[in-house]
């Protein structure tokens, strides 16, 4: 127990010193990127806690996977007879969309426009959610080791999901559209009025940054990313308008938006890395 | 810390904290049962440095608290930081504390712990512009209503290790 006394008389030094540290990380993070390489390295180094972290819902989907084969055969069947037909709808409707995109592109090249170039996609799966309610951030299993790069969209089978703020090595730090500190550029599909969809920190919310109440939106408007800030890619669906509020009190529209990502359920999703600025101009 | 005098016990304990404060819970899961999880390094941490003073180092704890931030997506050394006070305190105190009851420990846990949302709220708000609100009592709230089960199953499970 000698040690013991040793160490408590220099344990307030100690305190100080790790406090003072503490306090210049967070100034250095919240004024510079300087700390993002650290980041990094820790993120990379704590992967196996996110591996673990999955277990409990790894098991819980195996356990039900498990049970649906046992159970239900029929139903299975069913399902995949119900997929199949999915699929070759879907293709049917992608080969379409193929020769479209290449008429779109002539007739872009007609008007003298540059032709948009697809972003390569790459599946990933959500390994953690970030459990602080007040942060809308999950944990995706590709990382910089896979090519994903700070700033690139995530979508998922509905609409735009989030974007990429950290990389690891083999994971990568999503930011989700509903989290307080982000904000979309999109446009209304009707009439292509332009806004930003910003979140308030719930799960099925987006506020449009004020609107004026002469603005033609309206319940059930669809809204698609406007590609305006060249961080998202053109053209992936942001929502749907839920709401339109004109206080006589307030100077501007209060518009609520329901993203239409299934933000809190969905498991796997897709990071679109941007084509290279060369092509977009 | 030494690891082959019991040290290791109390590196398992924070090794296993660290999953548990990042779990993801299947999808049907009803929203409120995220809600229900406490801060489990800091009571981990508080464990020890109240039972075993001599085996949680600071400067190691400090860097647990890092790794913790990452993991959580907040700013870099919150986390180190208060769970450096946590040990402060547990150093400081540990021979009263020790007297105390688990209720009576149960309301410091409760304090520590809310000093830890206030400076995660607090350093949010000055990096990332995220506005405090009152949510951030309920983690605290949730770490004292924890503490006197998570206390009582860790004496349990570690009554038979050799400390030498």
């Amino acid at each position: 127990m000698k040690g013991l006394f040793a160490r408590e008389s220099t344990a307030g030094y100690l305190l100080a010193g790790l406090a003072t540290l503490s306090v210049l990380l967070v100034f250095v993070e919240a004024n510079t990127r300087l700390l993002a390489p650290v980041r990094s390295v820790v993120g990379t180094v704590a992967t196996p806690v996110y591996m673990i972290a999955n277990v409990p819902t790894s098991v819980w989907d195996g356990g039900s996977w498990f049970v649906d084969v046992v159970s239900d055969r029929v139903g299975m069947r069913e399902q995949i007879t119900r997929l199949e037909k999915q699929v070759a709808e879907l293709s049917a409707v992608s080969q379409q969309f193929l020769a479209l995109r290449e008429e779109n592109n002539r007739l872009r090249e007609l008007l003298g426009s540059s032709a948009r170039v697809p972003g390569e996609k790459l599946i990933a799966e959500l390994v953690a959610v970030v459990p602080d309610p007040q942060k809308h951030r999950i944990v995706i299993d590709k990382g910089a080791a896979d090519g994903v790069a700070v700033g690139e969209a995530v979508i998922d089978t509905r609409g735009l999901f989030g974007q990429v703020v950290e990389t690891a090595r083999t994971t990568s730090v999503v930011l989700l559209i509903t989290d307080t500190t982000h904000a979309v550029p999109a446009e209304v599909v009707r009439n292509n009025i332009r806004v930003i969809a910003a979140g308030v920190g719930k799960s099925d919310v987006l506020e449009l940054d004020p609107v004026p109440k002469s603005a033609d939106i309206r319940e059930g408007d669809l809204l698609n990313s406007s590609g305006l800030g060249g961080r998202f890619p053109q053209g992936y669906p942001v929502g749907t308008v839920t709401s339109v509020e004109k206080l006589r009190t307030a100077p501007y529209a209060q518009v609520e938006v329901k993203p239409a990502a299934d933000l809190d359920r969905s498991r796997y999703v897709l990071v679109v890395s941007q084509p290279s600025a060369r092509q977009v101009q | 810390m030494n690891p082959f005098r019991g040290g290791w016990v109390v590196f398992l304990t924070l090794l296993l904290a660290l999953p548990l404060s990042v779990t993801d819970f299947p999808f049907d899961t009803p929203g409120w049962v995220a809600l229900l999880r406490p801060e489990w390094v800091l009571l981990a941490v508080f464990y020890w440095g109240v039972e075993r003073p001599d085996r949680v180092p600071m400067i190691f704890v400090w860097f647990v608290g890092l790794v913790l931030d990452v993991l959580q997506g907040g700013p870099l050394g919150v986390n180190g930081l208060c769970l450096a006070a946590v040990v402060f305190v547990a150093w400081s105190y540990y021979e009263r504390l020790r007297m105390y009851s688990r209720l009576q420990q149960a309301v410091v846990v409760f304090l520590l712990a809310l000093g830890l949302g206030c400076a995660k709220g607090g350093a949010a708000a000055l990096a990332q512009d995220t506005p405090m609100s009152v949510t951030l009592v309920v983690p605290a709230v949730m770490t004292m209503v924890w503490w006197p089960l998570v206390a009582e199953l860790v004496q349990r499970c570690t009554r038979r290790v050799a400390w030498g």
